[in-house]
């Protein structure tokens, strides 16, 4: 899986050199680009279209995946794309180096179908994404928010000639489950952009600046559930316009931290399938979820604690020992640190001269849902 | 064919004179009604561990109780073309005493009040247990499990249970609820339809929960086709479940309607629907001040008689 930043919202394309600092800074490695300024600047009179492809030129980020300018009509004010730009942004696009997706909202099959024979061979797929379609003031789902409509689709074509970008603030706008999204349409979905909104307003703030407003625990179980191995981008604009200018470095930075968080949240079953074998660190509730979730394909050999009251105990079907008992380990088992004390942990661990993997196991957002243990057990009285 | 307009008896229906309230019914311009069963058991009483003991009178005191609305309605010419079955029938962490009231009193003593009104069909609400099980596809096991215990009813007395798009609440949005994809949802009615041996299991569309999601009218009913059964038409902002008349709500300064009422007819023409435009618009009579419940139910009725013409262009 590879994580880029989308570049515009951050960078002005007329002065790159800010944004790109901030995004180097902030730990990012490639970007996504869209050319959806491509309109807007044709219609107000401004050549536009030349500088994300100079920023590409210019700039040291790989470019993965480009936004095409956005066919959503909402009236004739105000700008929206029609079937040759699309075309033009495609032969823009073409012409880049290191570009894979092209994504494109429009539902035109025809249109679609073009794009799908111009970048034939190219290296580059187009892909579909799930846009809601503009009425009277607000959003209803498009064709492609159906997950039938999208998967048939892309059959047509073949899932080499043509994928599907799932846009999680659009899905967020028709208050659609991300894990049954992805469920759906599973190795169809390339790529995923990650933005947050609160169900009414199309915004792209960075995940979990609104409470609970989008579902990131589903959404996390169905990327898992996927195995997702595609493009993640993070979409931040509206969190970037909303800070102060002298704090946008860190903004970015924030964006980053978090691309990692749900890294190592997407990638738990992953992390946890890597070893032959490990222990666990911990005796309590994240080590209970450990073992609902992995302990029977992945089960530790015990696990330990530092609570020297429960040593010598047995908790979750595991003995529980000192965890001096880490020093017998060979150096291939791998340790989960089933604490939150992450770090004071992995220090402790470090002093113990301890060179086995450690790794850092989380139950925030796990694959079985602790109610529904409870329910199941009410199910069968 | 349009085969009539119809509203809830909820605010309408005095259970001690019934007969008055259909006569009005029928005045301001119905000719069908969905007769409101589930009034007799709030889910806000259920969810706050309460309930009504209505449920525990065996099924002659019922038949008893539902008498004189029996003949009211019978009396005034207006014919029970569906009703509601009390909901929620499970509610995940509530006492296992309300859980086995629901689904083991509630559920079938629903079904025998639907055939002693001769009413074809009892709209029911899908388990809300998604978040719970962590999949939708686990979350509708548990609901067939529920059917199979009134489906065998249904088949004997020729009621048709009808499944309804539903949505679910989270930090102050609406998200999808039961049976909110279509092509899920059509697959499963045929599939149980098959098994049973009959038309047991049909579908509510209603258009207030639909609106909630952003749902595409005209797409969803053209997927549902003629599994649609009766209808819950209301409006609402988009934002909370309202209940109100249609056309009520704008969104911009041209104040066009925010509803795609016009996807609503257009989809329901293209099904040749041939079901009773019913609206479940119990709200619009408590908004509007008692003295002005006629001309709500006249506006009501006025509004199913435009949707009836456009619908048969």
């Amino acid at each position: 899986m590879n994580i880029s930043v989308m570049a515009n919202g951050i960078v002005d394309f007329f002065h790159p050199g800010r944004g790109e600092r901030y995004i180097r800074e902030a730990g990012f490695e490639t970007v996504a680009l869209s050319l959806g300024g491509m309109i807007a600047d044709r219609v107000q009179g401004r050549k536009g279209a030349a500088k994300p492809k100079a920023f590409v030129a210019k700039s040291s980020f790989p470019v993965r995946l480009v936004k095409a300018p956005s066919t959503y009509y909402i009236s004739d004010k105000y700008p929206y794309a029609g079937p040759e730009d699309v075309m033009k942004a495609a032969e823009i696009v073409k012409g880049m180096t290191g570009v894979r997706y092209f994504v494109t909202d429009s539902t035109d099959d025809e249109l679609i179908g073009r794009l799908v024979e111009y970048f034939a061979g190219s290296g580059i797929r187009p892909l579909i994404t799930n846009r809601t379609a503009y009425f009277s003031g607000r959003s209803l789902r498009g064709r492609f928010c159906e997950t039938h409509d999208a998967l048939e689709l892309i059959e047509r074509y073949g899932r080499d000639k043509l994928g599907f970008c799932l846009d999680i603030g659009e899905a967020n706008l028709c208050g659609q489950d991300p894990a049954e999204i992805l469920y759906a349409l599973r190795d169809a979905v390339d790529a995923v952009t990650v933005r947050e909104n609160d169900g009414m307003h199309g915004a792209s703030y960075i995940p979990f600046t609104l409470t609970g407003a989008v579902d990131w625990g589903s959404f996390f179980r169905g990327m898992r559930g996927i195995d997702f191995d595609g493009e993640l981008i993070f979409e931040i604009g509206t969190s970037m316009a909303a800070y102060p200018i002298p704090l946008s470095g860190d903004v970015v930075k924030q964006a980053f931290r978090m691309a990692e968080y749900f890294r190592w949240q997407i990638e738990m079953d992953r992390m946890v399938a890597k070893y032959p074998r490990r222990v666990l660190f911990g005796a309590g509730n994240m080590c209970r979820a450990y073992m609902r979730d992995y302990g029977r394909e992945y089960p530790p050999l015990f696990t330990v604690d530092n609570d020297s009251r429960v040593w010598g105990s047995t908790f979750e079907g595991l003995e529980v020992k000192q965890p001096e008992a880490l020093k017998e380990l060979e150096s291939d088992v791998a340790i989960f640190i089933c604490i939150t004390y992450y770090r004071e942990i992995r220090e402790q661990l470090l002093a113990m001269g301890l060179t086995n993997p450690i790794e850092e196991f989380n139950d925030e957002y796990p694959n079985t849902v602790h109610a529904g243990e409870r329910l199941e057990r009410e199910w069968s009285e | 064919m349009i085969r009539g307009i119809g509203t809830q008896t909820w605010r309408v229906i005095d259970d001690n004179d019934p007969a008055r309230g259909f006569a009005l019914l029928k005045e301001t311009g119905f000719d069908c009604c969905d007769f409101s069963l589930n009034r007799y058991l709030l889910n806000t009483d259920l969810y706050n561990k309460r309930r009504s003991r209505f449920f525990e009178k065996s099924a002659e005191e019922l038949s008893d109780y539902f008498g004189p609305h029996k003949e009211g309605a019978k009396a005034a010419g207006i014919r029970i073309h569906q009703m509601h079955m009390p909901y929620p029938i499970y509610i995940p962490g509530n006492t296992k005493e309300i859980n086995d009231h629901l689904w083991n009193e509630v559920a079938p003593k629903s079904m025998e009040i639907c055939a002693y009104l001769e009413c074809p069909y009892i709209v029911i609400h899908g388990l809300k247990l998604r978040r719970y099980l962590g999949s939708e596809e686990a979350e509708w096991e548990r609901t067939e499990e529920f059917l199979d215990t009134i489906l065998p009813v249904a088949k004997e007395k020729g009621i048709v249970v009808c499944m309804e798009n539903l949505y679910e609440g989270a930090a102050g949005h609406m998200t999808e609820g039961p049976c909110s994809d279509p092509y899920l949802t059509a697959e499963r009615i045929d599939r149980i339809n098959e098994r049973y041996g009959s038309e047991v299991l049909g579908f509510c569309f209603d258009t207030g929960h639909a609106n909630l999601l952003g749902i595409d009218f005209m797409r969803y009913l053209t997927v549902m086709g003629e599994r649609i059964k009766v209808l819950h038409i209301h409006d609402n902002d988009g934002r909370a479940d309202l209940h109100q008349l249609p056309y009520t709500f704008t969104r911009t300064r041209d104040n066009k309607p925010s509803t795609d009422w016009e996807g609503f007819i257009a989809g329901l023409r293209e099904i040749d629907f041939d079901g009773v435009l019913s609206f479940e618009t119990a709200p619009v009579l408590s908004a509007f001040p008692e003295e002005m419940k006629a001309d709500a139910l006249r506006l009501i009725a006025a509004t199913g008689r435009y949707f009836k013409q456009k619908i048969l262009l």
